[in-house]
């Protein structure tokens, strides 16, 4: 029995077996786990080499920055001569403060690297109390194991085996659990990171907003706008008597006083000559229902024309006669117009002058002459004798006359169908400045006229054509001379 | 080193084995946190080489103004 015993089993040697086996592999796990950290090591070393050079690099970077930011704020300084020495050794002081504090942050972050993982020790502290609690537990397993039977060592090896598959499963488990753990703490690192980033960039636009601020071109049109807020601020100060003495607010107060009175005494004095005007204008109207006897003399005066013959004419009687001589001779037609304007002009202007002040006679002595000369202009162009403007003519010329005239009518209604009405071939001869031109459409009136006082009906072939040459001819000389 | 190994019982072998995963793993942390602090100082010194850019550009606009 005891033989028996002592010799191993089939089951038992398959179980030493394996046991070495396992031995084997947590040796080669070792090996693979100790390169694994020395590789790692190696790298971590090499990155924090990197990271030590870099960070003096920004190091130096921040310095040189800084330097020169020093010196352009010396040389704006220096520019302005607004800092005294004292302030400028204060400012340097300043800065040079803030650039040891920046090196302080920024050893300290190294520092920090630098140090052994903080978790490594408590890490260490708990593998070791677990390993020793392993450790009796195997120790009181072994013992356990050595008062077993074989079937018993069996049974024990298999529920070994499977709690070490269980404890497998609950591994893979955790190192799952550990991985998202990971995932999410490395998101949360970015997170910060890229908050911490934005932060920084803010930063630096603000710095760089504060710099520019600094400039002389921004300093100066800041000093402007403060100035001229300051101006406007004493402006309205002054309109609301802040900050005013005694002797300042009687002052703008009768100034205040002044500038009223002055305004009412203007709007009376408006009130005043509106009023007489309307009462003026009230006699004057009465006065016209029933002009007295120094309109009329004023109108005899202003109305008249003395010729140098010594002939003195009255106007009223001869503008009419002189306008309607104008009319018969078609290039006359605008000077005709014109003298009747005048005319009525004159007229209302004695009225006005009767009426008004005395600028208004100013005015019709102006008009009277204008009047006046234009008159003997247009009777000597179109050589009219002002002392008998429409001369007595025989008995056979009114017959020729009429007859043209039933002519000219029947032109007018002839050209009703066509794009231009009678005056305008007026219009066009008083325009047109080419004679050449102004001779063919006297002639291609002429013509038609003849043909019209000869007879001719208007809807005969020729007429008609030359009828609708004509106004065609018109058309396009207004065209030419008025657009 | 590999003596030392292979002298080993198994319950150093699984006591080495715990340590050193304890302090790979501690180096996969420091290597994150360095990663993170080079990638950090990175940012920075291009953030202040943008802002130097911008203030060169800035004063040869003003320079070319003046001509």
């Amino acid at each position: 029995m005891d033989k028996e015993k002592r010799k191993p089993s089939l089951e038992q040697e398959e179980g030493i077996e394996q046991a070495e086996q396992g031995v084997e592999q947590k040796r080669s796990l070792l090996s693979g786990l100790r390169d694994r950290f020395s590789s790692l090591r190696r790298d971590n070393l090499s990155l924090e080499q990197q990271v030590r050079r870099e960070a003096s690099e920004h190091r130096e970077e921040g310095k040189a920055e800084t330097q020169r930011e020093i010196d352009a704020e010396r040389d704006r300084r220096d520019r302005q001569k607004e800092e005294t020495p004292q302030e400028r050794e204060k400012r340097l002081e300043r800065m040079r403060q803030a650039e040891e504090q920046q090196e302080r942050d920024r050893t300290k972050t190294m520092d920090e690297i630098a140090r052994e993982p903080r978790s490594y020790e408590e890490r260490m502290r708990e593998g070791e109390a677990r390993r020793t609690r392993e450790e009796a537990e195997t120790k009181r397993k072994r013992e356990k194991e050595s008062h077993m039977s074989p079937e018993e060592i069996q049974q024990a090896i298999r529920e070994e085996r499977q709690r070490e598959e269980e404890s497998r499963k609950a591994e893979a488990a955790r190192q799952a659990v550990d991985r998202m753990w990971e995932r999410e703490r490395e998101e949360e690192r970015e997170r910060i990171h890229l908050e911490a980033e934005m932060k920084r960039a803010e930063e630096a636009r603000e710095e760089a907003r504060r710099l520019e601020e600094q400039t002389p071109e921004a300093q100066r049109a800041r000093e402007l706008r403060d100035m001229e807020a300051r101006a406007r601020r004493h402006e309205e100060e002054k309109r609301a008597g802040i900050g005013l003495t005694e002797q300042e607010r009687y002052q703008r107060d009768q100034k205040q006083k002044e500038r009223l009175l002055k305004d009412a005494a203007e709007r009376e004095r408006r009130d005043r000559e509106e009023q007489e005007f309307a009462e003026r204008r009230h006699r004057a109207l009465k006065e016209e229902r029933a002009p007295d006897e120094k309109v009329r003399e004023l109108m005899a005066e202003k109305m008249s024309l003395q010729l140098e013959d010594g002939t003195r004419l009255d106007l009223r009687e001869t503008v009419p006669a002189l306008v309607e001589a104008l009319r018969k001779n078609p290039d006359a037609e605008y000077a005709a117009r014109a003298i009747e304007d005048m005319s009525r002009t004159m007229e209302k202007a004695v009225e006005d002058a009767l009426m008004y002040a005395s600028d208004y006679k100013d005015k019709l002595d102006q008009l009277t002459a204008e009047f006046q000369s234009k008159i003997v202009a247009e009777a000597g162009r179109y050589d009219i004798d002002l002392t008998n403007p429409l001369p007595e003519e025989a008995a056979g010329v009114d017959q020729e006359v009429s007859a043209e005239q039933a002519a000219e009518g029947r032109l007018a209604a002839a050209l009703e169908g066509t794009k231009i009405i009678p005056s305008d071939f007026n219009d066009l001869m008083a325009v047109e400045r080419s004679t050449e031109k102004k001779k063919g459409y006297r002639e291609q009136r002429q013509a038609i006229l003849d043909k019209l006082s000869e007879g001719a009906a208007e809807d005969g072939e020729e007429l008609k054509a030359m009828i609708e040459k004509f106004a065609k001819d018109v058309r396009r000389g207004m065209d030419e001379n008025f657009l | 080193m590999e003596n030392d190994v292979q002298q080993m019982t198994e319950d150093e072998l699984d006591r080495s084995i715990e340590e050193m995963r304890e302090k790979i793993e501690g180096e996969v942390e420091r290597r994150h946190r360095l990663l993170a602090e080079l990638q950090k100082i990175r940012k920075r010194r291009e953030t202040r080489k943008d802002a130097e850019g911008r203030q060169e550009i800035e004063r040869l606009k003003k320079e070319i103004d003046g001509l």
